[in-house]
């Protein structure tokens, strides 16, 4: 592979990593604070119609911005309502989410089907940093959406290990009574966190329509929402981690194609195979039960919801 | 919220979702049907064709797709060509139905109301309809079926497809001429046929253009996968690719190619808003011909059982979209003209002769067009299309 063909592989696999990447980010905060929100997939396509209808009818790039957080913050708000307000099931919830977010973005999408917008996030250099020879243009010469996740994965890290406020996400997830007795409010907190990573899965859904492949089709995150949800158990918790196993798992997509454009002896259905087969294997490898393997590293109060009055 | 406050809100939600799901249900099911009955036809009884004394048959057909003709361009074509058939025939009881499940019993229960509504000739358009249209034909014995792109027909079962490598040879030839380039490329959806047949023949089109070119063939292995779609046509760019054909559900190709400069030929449906400086022209199917053809043999008692239809350009079946007037000069297109004419009239033919493919294999005898049957189980790319199936 030639210099600027790997270039342009890297640069491609970060791109591809974006939108699992950004609704992992934002599924650690809910899962941190001790809700699972299966709902991922819906959440992203409601993210990817609005922005994309927002971009079609407004002509600006902020308001679709605005207009997706806008709806992941709406879809937040059902959710942590039906699982923290309700103390209904998580999964169940989660899955109807999925399926609710799924047909109501056809049904918003039908309005801009077949409708082209040429109004894309276009890449910007970095002026010093992007002439760094192959990393400089892989890193530094991207949309800002791109820009954003690296400082979202770094002060998501930051947050979660190094503050008060991390400390406190992660009492919530962990145990959350005992954080209710030292006068947190684990109701307010869980809405706020849920409702960050709804707004960010949402992002993770706009980043299609807005910079990857600027068009709406029905369905067309294809499962990336459940990619992310698997991503979330592979990097523990962890956002760095989530990043490293996005950029992955972009990276054997994309691999995989350029593979079969390279001539590779392996039939294209393997090569297609092989990001979902690398995921199975990690994940095997990050959760089961080997001898002298810490214990599962998930939130101990993940999935069940708060009661104070069976405390 | 207390427990007895929090049980009260709940049954609350419960009734509200209740009522809007059977809100929801009386207007139609998961499949939306509308029916268009422009005269005053009367219904005939299930499942008999009664006859006038012209010798005509009355005619209700039915439709049966997959997806919707808003959000799949598969449906659409279809539903261009049933529009098409209507305009011509106002008169006609259609009934069309979409967003039917491709695999399971959800396609047998829909024939069966069609049935029971009176329609008797049914047209199935997703290949996975084939069993299940298989059995409705041996269950209903007088209505008449056509499945779309199967191969499999007799008594009151047919098959009908469009020979559309006609229109997609026109395509490689264009993007040739235009790209002057010597490596173009492909991207399809599975290595299927139907799409084996379109690479090859956009293949064989450059080729006529320019006897050196060469060309490679990228499958998403996905009907459906807008990223992959993007990633393959890059992969192809990154490799040299001077121009791009296409079989693939989304745009994305056509985008992937405007942003990194290279021309493209759009499918399906007209993508040039999509990339007006990369899009040629696009492949249309074109459906229409093929459906009036159907219908008005049906009325004047001509077509009474399954037959195989495999209408090309000489029917009017398969096309192009107009050329993209920035990007093709007068003097290609007068000669994409030329050629187009000639597809049509059977003086140049896109399968003929002895064709060698990339492993070495030789398919069709010299001097022989290629058997409908080969087209049709095409798993073979031409030699100098690199690429596997």
């Amino acid at each position: 592979m030639s210099a600027s063909e790997l270039v342009s592989f890297l640069s491609s696999a970060i791109i591809a990593s974006m939108p699992i990447l950004l609704a992992a980010v934002g599924e650690v905060f809910d899962q941190r604070g001790g809700v699972m929100n299966l709902g991922l997939e819906g959440v992203m396509l409601m993210g990817a119609v609005s922005g994309y209808v927002a971009v079609v009818k407004t002509g600006s790039l902020t308001v679709a911005v605005l207009c997706a957080v806008g709806a992941g913050l709406l879809m937040g708000l059902l959710f942590s309502f039906l699982v923290v307000t309700l103390q209904a099931d998580q999964t169940v919830c989660g899955l109807s989410i999925t399926l609710f977010g799924t047909g109501l973005s056809g049904y918003i999408g039908k309005s801009v089907s077949g409708v082209a917008s040429s109004l894309v996030f276009k890449p910007v250099s970095i002026p010093l940093l992007s002439k760094i020879p192959v990393l400089g243009p892989v890193l530094f010469h991207q949309d800002v959406m791109v820009y954003f996740m690296y400082v979202l994965v770094f002060a998501s890290w930051f947050y979660i290990y190094k503050t008060k406020g991390g400390l406190i996400l992660r009492s919530l997830g962990e145990n959350p009574s005992t954080a209710d007795v030292l006068g947190i409010s684990v109701v307010n907190l869980r809405y706020l966190y849920t409702c960050l990573g709804s707004v960010l899965a949402a992002l993770g859904g706009a980043y299609l329509t807005l910079a990857y492949t600027p068009l709406w089709a029905d369905k067309m995150t294809s499962g990336k929402g459940w990619i992310a949800l698997a991503l979330v158990i592979f990097s523990m918790w962890n956002p760095l981690l989530v990043a490293v196993g996005a950029f992955l798992f972009g990276g054997i997509n994309v691999l995989a194609l350029r593979m079969q454009v390279a001539g590779a002896a392996v039939p294209s259905q393997f090569l297609n195979m092989l990001p979902y087969l690398c995921t199975i294997l990690v994940l095997i490898f990050a959760t089961g039960n080997f001898r002298g393997r810490r214990k599962s590293l998930a939130p101990k109060a993940l999935g069940q919801p708060y009661d104070r009055e069976s405390r | 919220m207390k427990k007895n406050e929090m049980r009260i809100l709940a049954l609350l939600l419960t009734l509200a979702l209740a009522i809007a799901c059977l809100a929801g249900c009386s207007s139609g099911k998961a499949e939306t049907a509308e029916t268009t009955a422009a005269g005053s036809a009367a219904t005939t009884a299930a499942g008999s064709a009664a006859t006038t004394a012209a010798g005509e048959r009355k005619c209700k057909v039915g439709v049966v797709n997959t997806g919707t003709a808003e959000t799949m361009a598969w449906t659409r074509a279809h539903k261009e060509g049933i529009d098409y058939l209507k305009e011509k025939m106002p008169d006609l009881d259609v009934v069309w139905v979409e967003d039917v499940a491709d695999s399971g019993p959800d396609c047998g229960t829909v024939i069966d109301e069609l049935v029971n509504e009176g329609c008797n000739l049914i047209f199935t358009t997703s290949y996975g309809f084939m069993q299940a249209t298989q059995e409705a034909a041996k269950k209903y014995p007088n209505v008449l079926f056509f499945h779309n792109q199967s191969t499999t027909y007799g008594d009151n079962l047919g098959v009908y497809d469009v020979r559309d490598y006609e229109a997609v040879f026109l395509t490689g030839y264009l993007a040739e001429r235009v790209s002057k380039g010597n490596f173009l490329g492909y991207v399809g959806t599975n290595p299927m046929p139907t799409v084996i047949r379109a690479a090859n023949a956009f293949a064989l089109g450059a080729k006529y253009a320019n006897s050196d070119v060469k060309m490679q063939a990228v499958f998403t292995n996905s009907w459906y996968d807008v990223t992959a779609e993007k990633e393959a046509a890059l992969a192809l760019i990154d490799s040299g690719a001077k121009a791009l054909g296409m079989q693939v559900s989304s745009p994305a190709v056509v985008q992937a190619s405007q942003e990194r400069g290279i021309y493209s030929v759009g499918f399906s449906d007209d993508m040039h808003d999509y990339a007006p400086k990369s899009v040629l022209c696009s492949f249309k199917w074109n459906w229409g011909p093929l459906y009036l053809y159907m219908v008005q043999s049906f009325i004047d008692g001509t077509l009474t059982k399954g037959e195989d239809l495999f209408f090309g350009l000489d029917k009017g079946c398969g096309g192009i979209t107009a050329y993209n007037k920035d990007l093709v000069s007068d003097d290609i297109a007068k000669d994409c003209d030329a050629l187009f004419e000639k597809l049509k009239s059977g003086d140049v033919k896109v399968f003929y002769g002895a064709i060698k493919d990339n492993t070495g294999k030789t398919h069709g005898t010299a001097d022989k067009d290629l058997p409908s049957e080969d087209i049709r189980s095409m798993d073979w790319l031409v030699d100098f299309m690199s690429g596997k199936v």
